[in-house]
C-alpha cells in the first residue's frame, strides 16, 4: 500500500502535477496529507535550557525604539539588523546574522505564550503541547509514526523536562526516548561483546571468534538455563524478566547486527585517550567529516566527556539520522556549567542570552550543514535528496525572560511571553510571526491564517498586556499541533496555525 | 471433643460405628510434580549498576576498579550508569528510568563479560605462574575437558553468582557447550569465560 502510494507520488512528480508532488526546484515532498512510514520525516529538538528569550535574538526591539520608563527601566533592546533577503530581524551580532543569512529561508520565528514559569514543567510542556496529543511528546509522536523500522526510533540527550517521557501509557515503549547522557561513549552499549577485550593472541580476543562464542553462550543461557532454573519456574510471568528476555530476542540482535557500536562512533582512535583500534573497534567512516565541523565533540577526560557536549550531541544526532537508526532526537544546550545555560540570565541577562544563543545557533548551523550534505537513502535506495530536506529543528525553550533592562549588568526572571525558532525546509520559511512591542517588551500574537501581527494597541507606555488578552501569541497546544502537521503527523483534536505551514 | 458430641447426637438417630468397623480409605488424588511454586506477585526488579558491580566484585573477587572498564579506560559504573538504573545529576536526570532501556541488556552483558574476562585472565596467569587459580582450575589452552574438571568450576560459578548449587541438568548444559566453543576456535579458557558470562547474565543473576 505504502509502496504503491510512493509510486503514485513519483508518477505525479514525473507528470509535474498537483499537490503532493515533488517541488521541482528542490526535489522534496511538500504538502502530503498523511504520514507514510516509508517516507519518514525527522525531528530534532534542541532544548534551549533556561529560557532562550526571542527578544534577545530574532525578535528584538531596536534600541532606537525602546521605551524608557521612570519606574521600570528601559525595554531590553539592541542594535538590530535584517540580512538581505531575510524577513527575520536579529540582534546585530555575527552568529545570529550568519544564521539568518544561511537559514532564514527555511526558518520561522513565531511569538508564543508559555503556561508555566517552572523550568521542568515548562520544558515538558514545550515538547508535549500540554498533553494535547494524549500525552505524547513531539518526538514520541514522530517515532510512533515513522520509527517502526528503526533500532532506536527516539533518542533523548535532553535534561530535565526535555527528557521526560510523555504521559501516553498506550505508547509502545520502543518509541519512548532512549536516554543518552554521553554521546561519545553511548555507542559502546550497542553490542554485548564487540570491543570488550583488547585484540590479542587468544582466540577470545579475535572479534569474529568471540562473536561465535558469545552466540553459543547466549544460546545455552536463553534456551536452557533460563528454562531449567528454579528461578525461572518461580517467576515465569514476571514483567521485568519477560521484558529482558524479549529484548534479547528483538532489540538487542538488531542493535548488534546493525553494527551501531561502530557506525555511531564519531570519535576516531585517540591513542591512549581512546584506544579504539587496539580494542578492535573502527569508528564511523564519517568521523573525520563530522569532526571538521564539530571539533569540540572529542572526549576531554577520563570519563569520556567531550570538550563541548552540545557539539557531541549534534555529532551523534547526525549519525543517528544518517544511519537510519532514529527519526527523532532531542539535544539540550547543557550550559557551560552543566545546569543553567540560558537561566544564567538571572545573574546577567545580556551575557547569558548572547553566549547561549550563539552556542545553539552555531551548533545547529553545523548540524544542518552535515545533514544537508548527506544524501537520504530510503527503503528503495538513494533518493537524490538530502536528510535535511526532510528534517525539522525545533529550538524548544521553556519560557522567556523579563522585559526590562534596569542597568548595571541586570538579571531577569522568568516570563511567559516569548517566541520560538523553528528551522526546516518543511515549513513556510522566512517568516516572523508576531512582533516585539517597544513599549513593554512583549511579543504580540498573530493571525493564525495570515500571520498578520495583532499588536497591543491602546496600552499606555510601560503598561503590560494581560495574559488573557486575545492579542497574546498562540499557546503550546497550537504550536505542537502545527509542527507535527508540518511533519505530516495528524492526531485527533489537532490545532494548527496555517500561517506556518507550506501551502500545498 | 466437639466430634464426640456430634457423634453422640448422631448416634441417637443412626448409631455410631463401632471401634472394630473397617475404616474407609479416603480417595487419593494422583501425585503431580508441580515443580517450583510459582510466585503470585512476581514483582522482580533489575539490579542497578551498584548492585551489579558489588555482586561481581564479590563473586569474582575483583578490586572495584577492575570489574569493567571500556577500552581499558572508561569505568562502566559511570559509562553505563543510566541504562543500569542510575541517575545522572550532571545531565539533570534526577530519577532513574522506570523501565528497561533499549541498551540495558547489552550494557549488563558488557559489565559481566568484562568481569569474567578479567577473572579468566588472572586465573590463567596464576596457572602459568604455578599458583592456584581462584576459580578456573583448568588447562587454559586445552581443547578437551572432563567432568571432573568442569563440574567443580560450574558449581563454583553457580555458588558465587547465584548463591546456589546447579541442578544436574544445568551442569550438563553448561558442560556441553565446551565442544562447540572448541569447534568455533576457542579453548578451555574461553569455555570458562563464556560459562561465567552465561550464568552471570541469567535473569536469576540480574533480577531480585
Amino acid at each position: 500500500m505504502a509502496a504503491s502510494r510512493r509510486s503514485l507520488l513519483k508518477g505525479l512528480a514525473a507528470a509535474g502535477v498537483g499537490a503532493g508532488a515533488y517541488a521541482a526546484s528542490r526535489g522534496r515532498f511538500v504538502g502530503t496529507a498523511h504520514a507514510d512510514p516509508t517516507d519518514p520525516r525527522f525531528l530534532i529538538v534542541i532544548g534551549a535550557f533556561g529560557g532562550a528569550s526571542m527578544l534577545d535574538c530574532f525578535m528584538p526591539v531596536d534600541r532606537a525604539d525602546a521605551l524608557t520608563h521612570a519606574q521600570r527601566g528601559t525595554v531590553i533592546s539592541y542594535e538590530t539588523t535584517q540580512p538581505e533577503g531575510s524577513n527575520i530581524r536579529c540582534v546585530d551580532r555575527q552568529i545570529p546574522r550568519q544564521y539568518l543569512q544561511r537559514h532564514a529561508h527555511e526558518s520561522v520565528v513565531m511569538s508564543t505564550l508559555s503556561s508555566s514559569v517552572n523550568h521542568f514543567v515548562a520544558q515538558a510542556r514545550s515538547v508535549n503541547g500540554r498533553d494535547v496529543n494524549a500525552g505524547r511528546t513531539m518526538t514520541e509522536a514522530i517515532a510512533a509514526v515513522y520509527g517502526d523500522a528503526c533500532p532506536l526510533p527516539n533518542v533523548n540527550m535532553g535534561r530535565g523536562g526535555y527528557s521526560e517521557p510523555g504521559a501516553d501509557t498506550s505508547l509502545d515503549p520502543r518509541f519512548r526516548g532512549e536516554i543518552v547522557t554521553n554521546p561519545v561513549t553511548f555507542p559502546l552499549s550497542m553490542s554485548g561483546h564487540a570491543g570488550i577485550v583488547p585484540l590479542g593472541e587468544r582466540p577470545g580476543q579475535d572479534p569474529a571468534i568471540r562473536a561465535d562464542l558469545v552466540a553459543r553462550a547466549r544460546a545455552v543461557r536463553d534456551d536452557q538455563l533460563e528454562t531449567l532454573s528454579p528461578f525461572a519456574q518461580t517467576f515465569p510471568g514476571a514483567r521485568t524478566r519477560r521484558d529482558l528476555l524479549q529484548a534479547r530476542r528483538t532489540i538487542e540482535p538488531t542493535l548488534e547486527t546493525s553494527d551501531l557500536i561502530q557506525k555511531l562512533l564519531f570519535v576516531p582512535d585517540l591513542g591512549d585517550a581512546f584506544p579504539l583500534n587496539a580494542w578492535g573497534i573502527t569508528p564511523s567512516d564519517e568521523a573525520g567529516r563530522i569532526l571538521d565541523r564539530l571539533p569540540g565533540a572529542f572526549p576531554a577526560n577520563a570519563n569520556g566527556t567531550p570538550d563541548d557536549r552540545l557539539e557531541a550531541q549534534a555529532a551523534l544526532a547526525y549519525l543517528l539520522l544518517r544511519t537510519g537508526s532514529s527519526v527523532a532526537v532531542t539535544m539540550t544546550q547543557p550550559g557551560t556549567d552543566g545546569f543553567l545555560a540560558f537561566d544564567q540570565s538571572h545573574q546577567n541577562h545580556r551575557t547569558a542570552q548572547r553566549v547561549h544563543w550563539n552556542r545553539v545557533l552555531r551548533v545547529a548551523d553545523d548540524l544542518i550543514d552535515l545533514l544537508a550534505t548527506a544524501e537520504y537513502v530510503g527503503p528503495d535506495g538513494p533518493t537524490g535528496t538530502s536528510i535535511w530536506d526532510r528534517t525539522m529543528i525545533v529550538f524548544a525553550t521553556e519560557f522567556g525572560r523579563d522585559k526590562w533592562d534596569v542597568g548595571d549588568g541586570f538579571g531577569t526572571g522568568h516570563h511567559l511571553n516569548n517566541g520560538l525558532l523553528v528551522t526546516s525546509p518543511l515549513l513556510r520559511g522566512n517568516q516572523t510571526l508576531g512582533q516585539p512591542d517597544p513599549n513593554n517588551g512583549f511579543l504580540c500574537g498573530w493571525d493564525r491564517e495570515t500571520g498578520a501581527p495583532t499588536p497591543f494597541d491602546g496600552l499606555e507606555p510601560g503598561e503590560d498586556p494581560l495574559f488573557d488578552d486575545v492579542r497574546q501569541p498562540p499557546s503550546e497546544e497550537a504550536v505542537y499541533g502545527t509542527l507535527l502537521q508540518a511533519l505530516d503527523v495528524n492526531f485527533e483534536g489537532q490545532q494548527t496555525l496555517p500561517a506556518v505551514l507550506k501551502r500545498a | 471433643m466437639r466430634a464426640r458430641v456430634l457423634c453422640a447426637l448422631a448416634a441417637l438417630f443412626v448409631g455410631c460405628p463401632s471401634e472394630d468397623a473397617p475404616v474407609e480409605t479416603p480417595p487419593t488424588a494422583p501425585v503431580y510434580d508441580l515443580g517450583e511454586p510459582t510466585s503470585v506477585k512476581a514483582d522482580l526488579k533489575m539490579k542497578r549498576w551498584r548492585q551489579l558491580q558489588l555482586d561481581l566484585e564479590g563473586a569474582l573477587e575483583l578490586p572495584p576498579d577492575d570489574v569493567c572498564n571500556e577500552t581499558g579506560l572508561y569505568d562502566c559504573r559511570i559509562l553505563h550508569n543510566v541504562p543500569l538504573g542510575g541517575v545522572s545529576i550532571e545531565n539533570g536526570l534526577f530519577r532513574p528510568i522506570d523501565a528497561l532501556s533499549a541498551t540495558t541488556g547489552l550494557a549488563v552483558e558488557r559489565f559481566v563479560m568484562q568481569a569474567c574476562a578479567t577473572r579468566a585472565v588472572r586465573d590463567a596467569q596464576a596457572i602459568a605462574a604455578g599458583e592456584t587459580p581462584l576459580l578456573f582450575a583448568l588447562e587454559p589452552d586445552g581443547t578437551t575437558l572432563d567432568r571432573e574438571t568442569a563440574d567443580p568450576i560450574i558449581t563454583s560459578l553457580y555458588r558465587r553468582l547465584l548463591a546456589r548449587d546447579p541442578l544436574p541438568d544445568e551442569l550438563d548444559a553448561v558442560y556441553a557447550t565446551h565442544s562447540g566453543i572448541v569447534e568455533d576456535g576457542g579453548r578451555t579458557l574461553e569455555w570458562a569465560w563464556m560459562a561465567c558470562f552465561a550464568i552471570g547474565t541469567t535473569t536469576e543473576a540480574l533480577l531480585y
